[in-house]
């Protein structure tokens, strides 16, 4: 269980703790000041803000988020997303610049922590937007120790759907609904569909669907792919009336498989695996791989999936990269687009390394623009729209200062960041939905295809 | 216990807010709502304004005024403010059918409970008052309120509205209630043993939300710590089971962790049990996944065959099992650690690292996975390189020798000393086939020229003298570039590992005596201990090799080790060899090898926790009052190995209703028989599941005024063969056993049966080996009164428990 919660600032002040268990504040002191000595003076300074500023903590607790803070802030390495101070484990996790840290002394199943902070990081999207800040949080103090005792009481998770909190914690930019009967209230705190309340009510009803795929991508010098991969998810917004029933149908290739009697179709795609959301009936699925489910209101990650062959690359990438001498170095790089020309990619960011010595470059490219960029140690070119099919060139010269130390260029990866809209790697596209309902109404469907580059890199 | 409430650093009144250079915000900042920051700047009779304000609250009639009056006081108490002097108006503020003032006044409650004890028990009336609401939700609210304030004082007015609220109508206050109980027992233990609310919490493992269900499995749990964790028998496991899918995502978690601590009956309940909890491992909630993974080997482990078990020969064996479901899980878990945040991704690879030691071979194919992603942060680089050397096979070897070194050369130090070590483990394991040892003792020879990163060059000259160790023969391809690679490594480890090199590959290397000369003339120059014990041990052993050449220096050498005072190691070990040649001994030297096998096997008992991700067990980073051993449930079943089980309904492949949380308790399925865990009381027959042929639980053991019949010494013919076949012969007289075992000299049972006019026989048979003789205790307990009749039953189960036993 967990025994506290505590949201950190970028300085290490405590914005927000929340105590569920007494246990976190038995400690010696000493491994504080052991911790204090050893970092820098910069740092007392900020011992002492936080000391002044938590002034409710009783001391040994305070003492042992101190020097968690010391760890945090202070170890140069990148610490690991778990410490253990003084047999108290530190879980912690990031939105922005602010810091989400479980506190525990037991041994917990560390994949739950930190499901649930992941949760209460979506759960305060939804209550003070996407981008919630620091003043946002200070602003909605009440509205967030509310959230703090309903999610979660004495370290247990409780109740964390969103939808359900909406209900009954109506604070913050979250419009108040029209206020349920408390007998209906309280069925649906607790009841099972706790993703959907009832009697919800549109004029149109609409769902979105988005597929968004991230290709990744690794190919040695040497030009073979040592990996490619994509990793996609299918977003949905919906808009529907009622507790209406959902299928959704991909060319998952089991299931065209069993559909098609000739050799009619196109092949499926062969999906390596996937999770669902918790509305998915997961037994319907394994018997007979349809994916059915009453859908959240609103905005959700209906699946993810993995696809590993049969990836349609996007982009081609062919390097070459020659070092004369130790002061010229001259790379040439074509970029040839692999998608139907009706289509067209947009925001393509190439950053092509270069040693850390370079003084000079000279650049020439067929389209976008291209720049060096010292603090990169990179020639960056951005290509706003990258039509289908096209084929464009990028030749750069440079001039090397000699160094006195002469050290051998490591050679970083190109790097590829780029978006196709209407475009899949993995050739997945949503077959159908359907939606069932008593009442029969007319459902809009739309849907929208995304691929972007997760890593696409070519080693030079 | 939860109550200190808010700690914030909010600017603190008359202090520079921080962050501004004491400059105060200017007032009306854009985007940010001036009505909405309650942290502004308070002057000294803020507090008295306050209450002039809430005096006026009982005339207020608009909600929104009334809320902001109670936020200013809240948002006052967050910033440190003592605001306790307004408790009476606080007080007379909970008087409102608005929630969120409610809640408001109950934050401001339990803050200051604890510093105002007798303000607090003012208060309890209203709350208690509050706990009978008509509305549930201020039900629920005004009961975790009063359940949280932490006045031990108070239990007596906590233990009443708390039993009440487990019988509500209502959910969610049934849910508070449920951890309210835990709050209690943390608060005053004795107090708590005497409200025995134990027997209640198990009845309503039967209640029909699964909220309610959750929070009782956390609190029984924690609860029953002591005695390893809550009593589990096969009629709850299976009730809990069937009821799996009505769970939310975090309750799911509570019923898969009772999972490995049950045994199934037999093999097919469970791979039934397996194939129910299957469609979990399609969740998105990686906590969940990974609990079914640790749910599916304990019940490999329950159910596999063992060497020298006497079962089926086709039956599968535990390794196979666990390899089966290592291969089920692994697509999964890949999934996972792919599309997963990068906590959660880091956590996920610690897990299939222990798989992976656990079923080596099997994520084999999987290696691309784990190549390393430039965006990865580098704990998460760590550990994939870590995995990726587990992960070679002669197929995948060259792949991912070459992917390793093309990470040597990357910014991060660490990340290039990994690297290097990675690759050697390949070689030291010897999992690359044919040549790979070579090829990659090649590789390290030539990053040992690699000037420019000298921590790679120094980790190769260490993962090589491993190398050498384990496979001694590569010692003609590495040997050449050894004497000039001593002169730029500069990193002591290095350089120690250099010199042994050169003391080990003595016989190819014309030069080396020569070498490590210079370094034994400039041995005032080293520092490092290391160096020095190295330098000792390379001399020796190139002595014994080339005897002429070295002994003059392997004489100054013991000379200046024994007088050298900086390490007592250094020293002793010095003089031992020089007694040791002394006395010319065999120059052999045991080598241990390093077995962490039993730590392992401890870890996996303890998958699915911290202690996989720190690698050590639970003891060495939880301090004892926190540290929770559960056990397994009692090993005895009512049923035998091979007997036909009730099935396991799957609810939800094609019964939507039952999902969705329509089902009641009496859907399920009654199992065959229920024995009550002995772990507490037996006098609480968990679930009722009474079934025909069985008497629904054995009777109170603790009844006395029955008087027992004794009989002793009854002459037998054989002595039983095993506990199971007596067992099964006296379960076909419908005589039940609740416990049985075999010592040296003798078998006992402890056995029960009802008669049919509802009375109980509880039986204690011991049955002595040699010579073979028979003692029974019988107690009977209620039924028929007539003193004869009973007396009659008494002997004819006495005659029948004689057949069964030998006769």
């Amino acid at each position: 269980m967990i025994s506290m919660i505590m949201v950190l600032n970028q300085k290490g002040e405590i914005m927000i703790s929340r105590q569920y268990r007494d246990d976190v504040s038995r400690v010696a002191a000493d491994s504080f000041r052991i911790q204090v000595r050893d970092s820098d003076t910069c740092f007392q300074y900020e011992t002492c803000s936080t000391a002044r500023h938590s002034r409710l903590f009783t001391k040994g607790c305070f003492v042992f988020v101190v020097s968690f803070i010391v760890c945090l802030f202070l170890t140069e390495l990148a610490p690991t997303p778990l410490l253990s101070i003084e047999n108290c484990s530190f879980l912690y996790t990031r939105h922005l610049n602010m810091y989400f840290v479980a506190l525990t002394k037991s041994n917990v199943n560390p994949a739950l922590v930190f499901e649930y902070l992941f949760q209460k990081i979506r759960v305060l999207k939804a209550y003070l937007g996407e981008e919630f800040d620091e003043s946002s949080m200070r602003n909605n103090m009440t509205l967030i120790y509310e959230l703090m005792d309903e999610t979660m009481d004495f370290g247990y998770p409780q109740n964390c759907a969103v939808d359900v909190l909406r209900l009954y914690i109506n604070l913050g930019n979250v419009k108040p609904q029209d206020e349920p009967e408390p007998e209906q209230l309280t069925k649906q705190i607790t009841g099972a569909i706790d993703w959907r309340r009832e009697g919800i009510r549109y004029k149109k009803n609409e769902v979105y669907i988005d597929v968004l795929e991230s290709v990744n991508l690794l190919i040695s010098s040497s030009g073979n792919i040592l990996r490619s991969e994509v990793t996609g998810k299918v977003q949905m917004n919906t808009k529907l009336t009622g507790m209406p029933e959902c299928k959704f149908g991909l060319n998952d290739k089991l299931v065209i498989e069993k559909e098609s009697t000739g050799a009619r179709k196109k092949p499926g795609v062969e999906i390596d695996d996937c999770t669902f959301h918790r509305c998915v009936r997961l037994g319907k699925f394994d018997a007979d791989r349809t994916i059915t489910f009453i859908p959240p209101d609103g905005e959700f990650e209906l699946m993810r999936y993995r696809v590993n062959d049969n990836v349609n690359l996007p982009f081609r990438l062919i390097p070459a990269v020659q070092e004369e001498g130790q002061t010229k170095c001259s790379i040439n790089l074509k970029v040839i687009a692999n998608f139907s020309e009706k289509l067209f990619a947009t925001h393509v960011v190439i950053k092509v390394p270069v040693p850390k010595n370079t003084s000079k470059s000279k650049i020439k490219n067929s389209f976008g623009r291209a720049k060096y960029e010292p603090e990169q140690n990179a020639i960056v070119w951005r290509i706003k729209r990258f039509p289908g099919k096209a084929e464009c060139m990028l030749s750069v010269d440079l001039e090397l200062v000699r160094t006195v130390r002469p050290k051998a260029w490591v050679r970083p990866p190109i790097n590829v960041e780029f978006q196709v809209p209407m475009f899949t790697a993995s050739g997945v596209h949503v077959r159908f939905l359907r939606v069932y309902d008593k009442s029969g109404y007319h459902t809009n469907r739309w849907v929208r295809y995304i691929t972007k580059a997760g890593g696409y890199q070519v080693r030079i | 216990m939860a109550s200190t409430y808010p700690n914030t650093n909010m600017p603190v009144p008359g202090g520079p807010p921080p962050g501004t250079n004491g400059i105060p915000p200017p007032p009306g900042q854009p985007g940010q709502p001036r009505d909405e920051s309650y942290f502004t700047e308070s002057r000294k009779g803020e507090v008295n304004e306050l209450r002039q304000l809430l005096r006026t609250f009982g005339t207020e009639k608009d909600r929104n005024r009334k809320r902001d009056i109670m936020k200013k006081v809240i948002a006052y108490m967050t910033l440190g403010i003592d605001v306790s002097r307004l408790f009476t108006e606080m007080m007379l503020a909970i008087e409102t059918r608005d929630l969120v003032v409610k809640k408001m006044v109950y934050l401001f409650l339990c803050n200051y409970a604890e510093t105002h004890p007798d303000l607090a028990q003012m208060c309890t009336n209203t709350l208690v008052k509050d706990c009978g609401n008509e509305d549930p939700m201020v039900r629920g609210l005004a009961l975790r309120a009063l359940c949280s304030l932490r006045l031990p004082q108070m239990i007596e007015y906590t233990s009443e509205p708390l039993r009440k609220s487990l019988q509500d109508g209502h959910a969610y206050v049934r849910k508070t209630g449920v951890m309210g109980i835990l709050k209690m027992y943390h608060l005053n233990k004795e107090e708590f043993d005497k409200a025995s609310f134990n027997d209640i919490l198990y009845d309503m493992l039967r209640d029909p939300d699964s909220s309610v269900v959750t929070n009782c499995i956390l609190v029984l749990n924690e609860i029953m710590a002591d005695s390893g964790g809550m009593a589990l028998n096969r009629a709850v496991m299976l009730h809990l089971l069937n009821r799996i899918h009505e769970f939310s995502e975090f309750g799911i978690l509570s019923v898969l962790d009772l999972v490995p601590r049950y045994i199934p009956a037999n093999d097919e309940e469970g791979f039934q049990i397996m194939n129910l909890l299957d469609p979990v491992l399609r969740t998105a909630n990686a906590g969940a996944v990974v609990a079914t993974i640790r749910a599916f080997l304990s019940i490999a482990d329950a159910v596999g065959k063992r060497p020298g078990d006497d079962r089926d020969p086709d039956s599968p064996t535990v390794d196979d099992l666990k390899r089966q479901v290592v291969v089920r899980i692994k697509a999964p878990l890949v999934t996972l650690i792919a599309s997963s945040s990068n906590e959660l991704s880091y956590v996920l690879l610690k897990y299939a690292d222990q798989l992976i030691d656990l079923c080596p071979g099997i994520f084999d194919d999987e290696y691309r996975q784990f190549y390393v992603r430039f965006s990865d942060p580098t704990h998460i680089k760590h550990s994939k390189v870590r995995i990726l050397a587990k992960l070679a096979n002669p197929q995948t070897a060259p792949d991912i020798v070459s992917e390793l070194s093309e990470l040597i050369a990357t910014v991060d130090d660490t990340m290039g000393r990994i690297a290097v070590r990675s690759m050697a483990s390949i070689a030291i394991h010897d999992s690359g086939g044919e040549g790979a040892v070579e090829s990659i003792a090649r590789r390290l020879v030539e990053m040992l020229d690699l000037q420019g990163i000298p921590h790679v060059s120094s980790e190769a000259a260490v993962s090589l003298a491993s190398l050498v160790r384990r496979h001694p023969n590569i010692t003609t391809v590495i040997s050449a570039p050894l004497p000039r690679a001593l002169k730029y490594i500069t990193e002591p480890s290095g350089k120690a590992a250099l010199i042994f090199l050169l003391g080990e590959c003595g016989d190819s290397i014309v030069e080396a005596p020569y070498v490590l000369e210079k370094v034994i003339d400039s041995y005032e120059n080293i520092t490092d201990t290391g160096v020095k014990t190295a330098l000792l041990g390379a001399t020796v052993a190139l002595f014994f090799k080339r005897p002429p050449e070295v002994q003059l220096m392997l004489g100054r050498l013991l000379k200046k080790t024994t007088d050298d005072v900086s390490s007592q190691d250094l020293h002793d070990r010095a003089l031992f060899y020089y007694r040791l040649l002394r006395s010319s001994p065999d120059p052999t030297l045991a080598k241990a090898i390093d077995d962490d096998s039993e730590l392992r096997a401890a870890l996996m008992n303890e998958f699915n926790t911290l202690c996989t991700i720190y690698r050590c067990r639970a003891e060495n980073f939880i301090d004892e009052e926190n540290l929770v051993k559960f056990v397994k449930m009692p090993p005895e079943h009512p049923l035998p190995r091979d007997g036909n089980v009730a099935p396991i309904v799957d609810p939800g492949v094609n019964n939507l209703a039952d999902q969705f949380g329509n089902a009641s308790v009496t859907d399920v399925p009654a199992p065959a028989a229920v024995i009550s865990a002995p772990a507490y009381s037996a006098e609480v027959d968990l679930l009722g599941f009474g079934d025909d042929l069985a008497p629904s639980g054995p009777p109170p053991l603790s009844d006395t005024n029955a008087e027992a019949v004794v009989v002793s010494a009854l002459q037998m013919r054989t002595t039983p063969t095993s506990t199971d076949a007596v067992e099964s012969s006296l379960g076909t007289f419908h005589i039940f056993t609740m416990a049985s075992g075999e010592l040296p000299t003798e078998f006992k049972f402890f056995l029960y049966c009802q008669e049919e006019g509802g009375g109980y026989f509880l039986i204690q048979a011991v049955a002595q080996k040699a010579p073979p003789s028979l003692a029974l205790t019988i107690k009977p307990h209620g039924g028929d009164n007539d003193r004869n009749k009973r007396r009659e039953m008494i002997d004819q189960l006495i005659e029948l428990i004689k057949t069964s036993l030998g006769e």
